[in-house]
Formats: structure tokens, sequence, C-alpha cells
């Protein structure tokens, strides 16, 4: 029983080294692809390398694509610059004209001259110089504010808005 | 694997499909299609699976090719993908090795049905015998003695390209050879028998 494991052993060894060697021998199987298969294995690789490219650079703006354009729109930002550079007087931009408040006296009322640039003034007059405080509020429209002139020491206080 | 004295190295062949040379890869793929789809079949893949498995393995294999480090061994860092490729499909398919039975009939798909006329002589007989007694191992068990023995690769190349340690693949490979030993040992047909007392000798004549 014994020597038949053993004969058994050495069979299976035999056998399993002879059959490894045939595997290793030069008449192997040597299977290919088909050419179908690499067509598609290559054209694989080649999306793989179009989903790998960087985004391309931008095209520099003076290519000689952008010359043309370039070309074109040059007189147009000239013109633009110029007609920019005549509009604003001399000094700088045109600001706002500063806010001026001219009070006069004519008869018996004392005339605001109010200009600010705008024509239509909020004008509250009260007692007290606190804004809380009740006060009469008079709209102008036309840039000026006429009050009757109050005899005595009486102060007033005009805010105007 | 690597080029021969003439030819670019498979590293050159890397380093040029890294740099987006598809052709240096095309001749990477033909340079190594061959042992793949050996490799598959000894994993048990069936004919009518191999060519499919083959173009999965090598699009992974371009699309990692990033993580090839030059100087070792190519066809280790290849053959790791087709197992992979093997494993998932098996997986997917649910023809895990739980049940020797499916693996029994497995083996018998996987093992083409219609041999080719050099697999008639008594080599092709030896080889299928090989073929059908692996499907009695482990699916890592079968993927050691197949890189060890039939692809010739060290165990430090197998230890990296199946993610075990040299250990591990020494043991692995101790017990498919026990394991095939005994199966072998079994008497086949009259044909696998008379090849199998063929004489040791006659199988070196023309082997690598």
């Amino acid at each position: 029983m014994k020597s038949q494991n053993l004969r058994s052993t050495f069979v299976g060894m035999a056998r399993l080294d002879a059959a490894v060697e045939a595997w290793r021998a030069d008449g192997r199987p040597t299977d290919e692809l088909s050419a179908a298969s690499r067509e598609r294995i290559l054209l694989g690789a080649l999306r793989t390398l179009q989903g790998r490219e960087p985004t391309p650079p931008l095209v520099p703006l003076f290519s000689p694509t952008w010359r043309w354009a370039w070309a074109g729109v040059a007189p147009v930002l000239a013109l633009t610059v110029l007609l920019g550079i005549v509009a604003v007087p001399p000094g700088g931009e045109r600001a706002a004209a500063p806010t001026r408040i001219e009070a006069r006296k004519l008869a018996g009322d004392v005339v605001f001259l109010i200009a600010n640039g705008t024509t239509t003034h909020r004008v509250s007059k009260r007692s007290v110089p606190d804004r809380g405080a009740d006060a009469t509020t008079i709209v102008t429209t036309d840039g000026s504010f006429r009050d009757a002139l109050d005899s005595g020491e009486t102060i007033v206080f005009y805010q105007i808005d | 694997m690597a080029a021969g004295a003439t030819g670019p190295t498979d590293d050159d062949l890397v380093a040029a499909a890294r740099a987006g040379d598809v052709r240096a890869f095309g001749r990477l793929l033909t340079r190594h299609e061959s042992s793949v789809l050996r490799v598959l079949r000894l994993l048990g893949v069936p004919a009518s699976e191999r060519e499919d498995l083959a173009q999965d393995t090598f699009l992974r294999a371009f699309r990692y090719l990033e993580s090839y480090r030059p100087g070792r061994s190519f066809p280790g860092w290849l053959y790791r993908i087709t197992v992979n490729v093997a494993h998932d499909w098996r997986r997917e398919r649910g023809q895990r090795r739980l049940d020797e039975a499916a693996w029994s009939g497995e083996a018998d798909s996987a093992v083409d049905p219609a041999p080719q006329p050099d697999e008639r002589s008594e080599l092709g007989v030896l080889r299928r015998r090989l073929e059908h007694a692996l499907g009695q191992l482990s699916e890592r068990e079968r993927a050691v003695f197949v890189l060890c023995e039939i692809e010739t690769l060290s165990t430090l190349d197998v230890a990296r390209a199946l993610g075990i340690t040299r250990i591990t693949v020494r043991r692995h490979l101790g017990l498919a050879r026990r394991r095939l030993k005994r199966v072998l040992a079994e008497p086949g047909t009259k044909e696998e028998e008379k090849a199998a007392t063929v004489d040791r000798s006659s199988l070196r004549v023309g082997s690598s």
C-alpha cells in the first residue's frame, strides 16, 4: 500500500513536470488577438489619451487670426477714447456743482438761494436745533426759499435737505 | 519579454506610450498579447471570452500605465492586471471557486472543446491534461502556479503581481504542486497515459 502511494506520487510528479515542460516548450499555443481586437484596444487607448489631454491653451491675442480683428477694432477704440477726452472739460471730470446757500434780506422776507445741482429741496424750520423737534416743512422746487423775517431776537433754525 | 538587442525594451515602449505614442503601445500589445491570452486560458477563462478579457486587460494597462515602475518586470505588472481582469470576470459570473462541482464544470468549459491539430500531439495532450487539472486549484493557487511555473516569473515578481508576500507565493506553489501531482497521478485516458509516459528528454528538445 505504501509502495503504491509512493509510486503514485512519483507518477504524479513526473506527469506534472512533463506537463509543465510541455507548456513551456516552443510549440506551446501562441494565440493572437484578432485584428479587430487590436484595433479596438488602440482606439480605446487613443480615446484615453484624448480624455487626458489638457485644455488647449488660449489663442494668443496677437496671433494672426486676432491681428485682423484688432486691425478693425483699433480705429473705433481710438475714436472712443478721443471723444471721451474731448467731452471732459479741462481740469477734470464734470463734477457736481458745489452746494451753495445764499441768504438775502428782501423787504420783510429772508430769501435763501440754494444751489447744489438740484432744484427740489425740503426745508424744515425750527426754533431749536434739534432734528426731533416740531418743524414747519416747506418743499421748494425752484432752488430758492423765502420766509417772513421775524422781528426781535428770536433765533430760527432752517434745515435744508 | 523585454526586447532583444535590436529593438526597444519594454521600458522604452512604456515611456513612449506614456508620452502619448499609441504606436509604441501597439508594439507592447503585439509583444505580450500571446502571453496574456495564454495566462487567461490557464486561469480558466473559456476561449469565447479570452479575446474580450484580453482587450480589457490591455485597455486597463494603458489607462494605468503611469503606475508601472520602470526597471521592474513589465510582464509581471501586466499579469497582475490580467489576473485581476480574470478575477473580476469570474466574480461577475458568480463563478467563484466555492463549489468544486462548479469549478469542474468551468474547467471543462474553459478548456478548448476541439483541440487544434498540434494539440493532438503528445505534448498537446499533456498540456490539456494540466489545463484540466488546474481547475482543481483555488483561484490564487492557480494564479501562483501559472505565473511561477508556466510563465517562469520569479517569486518576487509573482508576489508583486498578486500583491502577496513571497512566503505566501511559495506556500501556494507548494500546495498547488501537491494537488496537481495527486490529480495527475490518477489514470487518464489511453491517449493521456501514452503522453504521460513520454520520455521527458524529448520534451526538452526545442524547449525554451
